[in-house]
């Protein structure tokens, strides 16, 4: 079994190289024969794959402790469920499950994509394969977990002590999810550009594709922290380490580019500058799985005995410069006439907002490598901390949550001065917030951000209201919002992302600044009191986990009610040297009671550190409400299949401007000057786009716009 | 295939060049000024030792201030660090065979239990000081990052070399050498 | 007059006890922990010393509770752990030398990017492009909101 996995991995390298080669040809050829091997020989890594992957779950559940892999990160004591994340549990089981997922994704945009975006696919396909080659030449060379000890050990060393926990299952595949996402989207931004399809195609193509694995990056860094918080027993979530930091990154300019890629979409502008941002998110993705996996986080002296990190900087190379070549190449094909009616609108909103994203990925960026840079050139790392990163995004954060409710509440084009009038009522519980904030806790950094939250709250939720009435007109509000769900997942959807932002903040504030801690040494029957509670150490207690003795403290704690107790442990396991404090949590919606058991005495004295972190639920809270938010907006709708994307753009700006024109958020004057243009668009897209015959198929339709965009006249078109 | 080079694609090449020109000279600019910073020094090296006391295992003390003129060497040590177990005998060995010339060994027990620690210089037999250092105090006042780690005392007092990680016979020799003592 | 005196004696109540809460917030526990938040742990990977749990963290943490009760100033202690671990203790980019340039270098990237906005965006340019299109007939509104229907 082992060596038909080792075998799958490299036909899944010959099977990518030869795609690689006759999509190439193909296209150059232009055989129609050839693109179309390509494509379907290009399918064929994810089977094989499946079968890779396969082969070392079996290893690890039948405890096949020939293999250096299974015997480093598993053993015969091993939970089952542990025993199956330990696929992802070290270096070259992970970059395997990496190569897979990208695999399923290379699978599913071919079968996606080929019949309706006939001309990008195989462009598409090509980078696709190229990207996964890659991949599969370090998982066959350089990273096999199929490798075999010449001396098998009798048992495994288990998997890192630390990784066993519920959030190591969940919180690695979908980061991964997340990192290898952006390809698809990155791809056909490369073919688009290859084949100077800039326009509409490639975007529509790749809108869920992109909303998808921004989605997945965004849930699989607060389950990392949701981790990091329930395992790692230092009180705290992020602590801006690398790790972290290498999956904030994409996050980030990711951010940037599915707010910009609206613009694009409604206005027809910014389509260079999107172009970048995709290639962008790419490259800080593969940026930060080359931090990752080099080893040059450990030091550069790790990175340069590692021959991963070589390959990894070369492979890089490559991809900036063929992917910033490209748009240079084709620079004169993307540039648009970048003119905005005012910046108080929401395409200006959105230009601020990438500014201030970008500006944040780039601090974020150039602090966690400054160490390693610092340690090349001079010989000494100069850490990039947490107070440096919180000093940046503190005040970046406040004036992006600022713009988060102010952009909501703005139409395209221009604001009238009635929308800008609109927002002084959240403008005011704003400011009610922030006066109540500025007697309560006086820290004017607080008192900032909790205005700004306020304000945008109640600005969010204000749109909420006013879309509801507007989609059911006296009816009730409930009725509204489900129509609104219904007809404009990804906007609404997108608010609620908006709303778990806010959440978040608000969890972070509470526990970033106001969490109190103590760090006592104490003999049973001693007490100690932090922040309200009284905690008093009753004693030691002993027992067996599933493949470690532990000892645990028991803590009583007195919260002025019925008490509740707390038992922190310390874990030995026999393989690993060091004993593994785990944190006991007694977790509300207003705080956490959060302590370890950090040392202890033969005479039962015992060394505790105890947090009471506040309102730190509101964190995970957020998290549920971003995951459903992405969800409600990625959700595919029906209707885009019977329209092409553009006529599909035309309909939905035009909605928008009637919508913004019902609210008065455009001046009379403005919505006349506008409106003509874009009805005259959607009628004309509307009668081509209805089938003559009603029995004939939608996607005929559809396919004839594709062909032919030049002769469809969309809002993006005129501008130029 | 549509060709990608085109009659006006030689001033968008050129644009690019000298785009990634500028880049790439604003990196190395970056870069050497790194470099041409002054040379990151070593703290750990070179400066005066902080001078310590030590109650020993044995029921004595030992004082850094009263060894004065002769070298010492301070090692860090723990009972459940592997590496420390391989270099035991080594610092015997050398306790042994140098105590004569003027040169003092002494073991700084850290991040260790008592008895623990009873028990490996049982094991080991060591005969030099050897002491705690609950509080870790001594420690970090050497800069310890890590354990083992020694450090070689001149007789003026400062602090000759710093050995991270595991002492060996050979650079032992050699420090010892270059710090004026013969091979007995 | 007793309805409107209770909610005041909470409303007392609560800035009271989160008045002395932010005078404890100054308690030796966080003062601690802000000087221990600007060190590097240097025996662990990328953590503060606030953050590590390692002995040697927590000797530091120690080291620090003492030094405040001695009555030294963060700065000293924080130079004390500077001049035995190096630059390398430190949390943050000094704020000499290169150091500098790591805070200037996100405003920096900030102000060129809205430079470049300002320079490649123009701003109240009017739109000529709609005046292209002449108002929709009657008949062509209709067909319109029907086709809009039907599309929904």
């Amino acid at each position: 079994m082992t060596e038909v996995g080792a075998a799958a991995v490299w036909i899944a390298l010959a099977a990518c190289a030869y795609a690689a080669v006759v999509l190439a040809l193909g296209l150059r050829a232009d055989r129609t024969q050839w693109i179309e091997s390509g494509l379907n020989v290009a399918m064929a890594p994810f089977f094989l794959l499946i079968v890779a992957v396969a082969a070392l779950l079996n290893a690890l559940l039948t405890n096949d402790f020939s293999l250096a892999y299974v015997a480093r990160n598993s053993s015969s004591e091993t939970p089952l469920l542990y025993k199956i994340s330990g696929i992802w549990g070290g270096q070259a089981g992970s970059l395997l499950f990496w190569s897979f997922l990208m695999s399923a994704f290379v699978s599913l945009a071919i079968a996606r994509h080929r019949k309706t975006e006939p001309r990008l696919t195989p462009w598409a396909c090509l980078s696709l394969v190229l990207v996964l080659s890659f991949f599969l030449f370090l998982n066959a060379w350089l990273e096999s977990p199929f490798r075999r000890l010449a001396l098998p050990p009798a048992n495994g060393r288990g998997l890192n002590p630390l990784l066993e926990d519920p959030g190591m299952i969940i919180h690695p595949p979908i980061l991964y999810l997340g990192y290898t996402g952006v390809v698809v989207p990155f791809s056909f931004a490369m073919a688009a550009l290859m084949t100077r399809r800039l326009d509409a195609e490639w975007l529509a193509a790749t809108r869920r594709w992109s909303l998808f694995a921004w989605g997945a990056l965004g849930i699989g860094i607060i389950l990392g922290g949701w981790w990091a918080y329930r395992t790692l027993g230092w009180g705290g979530y992020w602590g801006w380490d690398p790790v972290e930091n290498a999956a904030l990154v994409p996050w980030l300019t990711g951010t940037a580019y599915i707010h910009s890629a609206i613009v694009q979409e409604r206005r027809g502008q910014f389509v260079a500058w999107n172009m970048a941002l995709v290639v962008l998110t790419f490259s800080t993705a593969m940026i930060g799985t080359f931090l990752t996996r080099s080893g040059l986080i450990a030091s550069v002296h790790t990175f340069a005995q590692s021959e991963i990190g070589a390959y990894f900087l070369a492979f890089l190379g490559v991809q900036l410069l063929v992917s910033f070549g490209l748009i240079a190449l084709r620079w004169d094909d993307l540039r648009t006439r970048d003119e905005l009616d005012s910046l108080a609108s929401r395409e200006g909103a959105f230009l601020f907002n990438n500014v201030l994203f970008l500006g944040l990925a780039l601090a974020v960026l150039v602090g966690t490598v400054f160490p390693m840079i610092s340690e090349a050139a001079r010989g000494v790392k100069i850490f990039v901390g947490p107070p440096y990163f919180n000093a940046i995004t503190g005040p970046v954060g406040v004036v992006l949550l600022l713009l988060m409710g102010v952009a909501v509440a703005l139409p395209w084009r221009r604001a009238s001065p009635a929308a800008l009038r609109a927002l002084r009522w959240p403008i005011g519980l704003g400011l009610i917030v922030g006066v109540a904030a500025a007697v309560v806790l006086r820290a004017p950094g607080v008192v900032a951000a909790l205005t700004v939250i306020g304000f945008a709250f109640a600005a969010t939720l204000a749109e909420y209201r006013r879309g509801a009435a507007r989609s059911a007109p006296g009816q009730r509000i409930s009725t509204g919002l489900v129509r609104l769900f219904a007809t404009q997942r990804r906007r609404y959807g997108g608010y609620l992302v908006h709303l778990s932002i806010l959440v978040m903040t608000v969890g972070m504030i509470g526990s970033q600044i106001y969490v109190v801690e103590r760090e006592v040494s104490v003999r049973p029957g001693e007490s100690f009191s932090i922040g309200p509670y009284s905690i008093r150490y009753v004693g030691l207690e002993r027992g067996e986990a599933p493949n470690a003795s532990a000892t645990w403290g028991v803590l009583r704690v007195d919260d002025g009610g019925r008490g509740f107790d707390l038992r922190p442990l310390r874990l030995f396991y026999p393989s690993w040297q060091q004993p593994v404090s785990r944190p006991a949590i007694r977790s509300t919606f207003g705080d956490d009671v959060y302590a370890i058991l950090a040392a202890f005495e033969a005479d039962q004295r015992a060394a505790f550190r105890v947090w009471v972190n506040p309102l730190v639920r509101w964190v995970w809270v957020g998290g549920v409400l971003f995951f459903v938010g992405v969800l409600v907006a990625a959700w595919p709708s029906r209707r885009s299949r019977h329209v092409s994307a553009r006529t599909q753009w035309a309909i939905e700006t035009l909605r928008d401007l009637e919508a913004d024109h019902g609210d008065g958020r455009l001046t009379a004057a403005d919505y006349r000057h506008a409106a003509p243009a874009l009805q005259r668009a959607v009628l004309d897209a509307l009668d081509r786009g209805r089938p003559a015959d009603p029995l004939e198929p939608a996607t005929d339709a559809t396919r004839r716009e594709a062909e032919a965009p030049e002769r469809e006249p969309s809002v993006g078109e005129r501008t130029r | 295939m549509e060709s990608l080079i085109t009659a006006p694609t030689r001033r968008r090449w050129l644009r690019a060049g000298a785009v990634s020109i500028v880049i790439a000279a604003l990196l190395t600019v970056f870069f050497a000024a790194m470099r041409l910073q002054p040379p990151h020094r070593n703290p750990q090296q070179g400066r005066t030792a902080p001078v310590f006391s030590l109650s020993l295992f044995d029921g004595g003390r030992f004082d850094l201030a009263a060894a004065g003129g002769r070298v010492v060497l301070v090692n860090f040590w723990s009972s459940w660090c592997l590496p420390c177990r391989d270099e035991a005998p080594l610092l015997e060995a050398t306790w042994r065979a140098y105590r004569g010339n003027g040169l003092v060994v002494v073991g700084v027990n850290l991040w260790d239990a008592e008895h623990e620690a009873r028990a490996f210089l049982q094991r080991y037999r060591i005969s030099f000081p050897a002491g705690s250092d609950p509080k870790g105090r001594t420690a970090i006042a050497y800069g310890v990052a890590g354990i083992p780690e020694s450090y070689f005392v001149e007789r003026s007092g400062r602090i000759a070399v710093r050995v991270p990680g595991s002492l060996t016979a050979e650079n032992v020799a050699t420090t010892l050498a270059s710090l004026g003592f013969r091979r007995p | 007059m007793k309805r409107a005196g209770t909610p005041i004696l909470v409303f007392l109540f609560v800035l009271l006890t989160l008045g002395t809460r932010s005078v404890l917030a100054r308690a030796i526990d966080d003062q601690i922990r802000d000087v221990a938040s600007q060190l590097m742990c240097p025996v662990c990977e990328g953590r503060t010393v606030a953050e590590s749990n390692s002995q040697l963290a927590t000797q530091m943490r120690d080291l620090i509770r003492q030094r405040l009760l001695a009555g030294d100033r963060p700065e000293t202690i924080i130079r004390y752990f500077v001049e035995r671990y190096g630059e390398s203790a430190l949390a943050t980019p000094p704020t000499t030398g290169l150091g500098v340039l790591m805070w200037l270098l996100p405003a920096a990237g900030v102000a060129a990017g809205v430079a470049w906005v300002r320079a490649r965006v123009r701003v109240g340019t009017p739109r000529a492009w709609e005046d292209d299109v002449a108002p929709l007939s009657p008949g062509d509104l209709e067909r319109l909101r029907r086709g809009l229907d039907e599309a929904r």
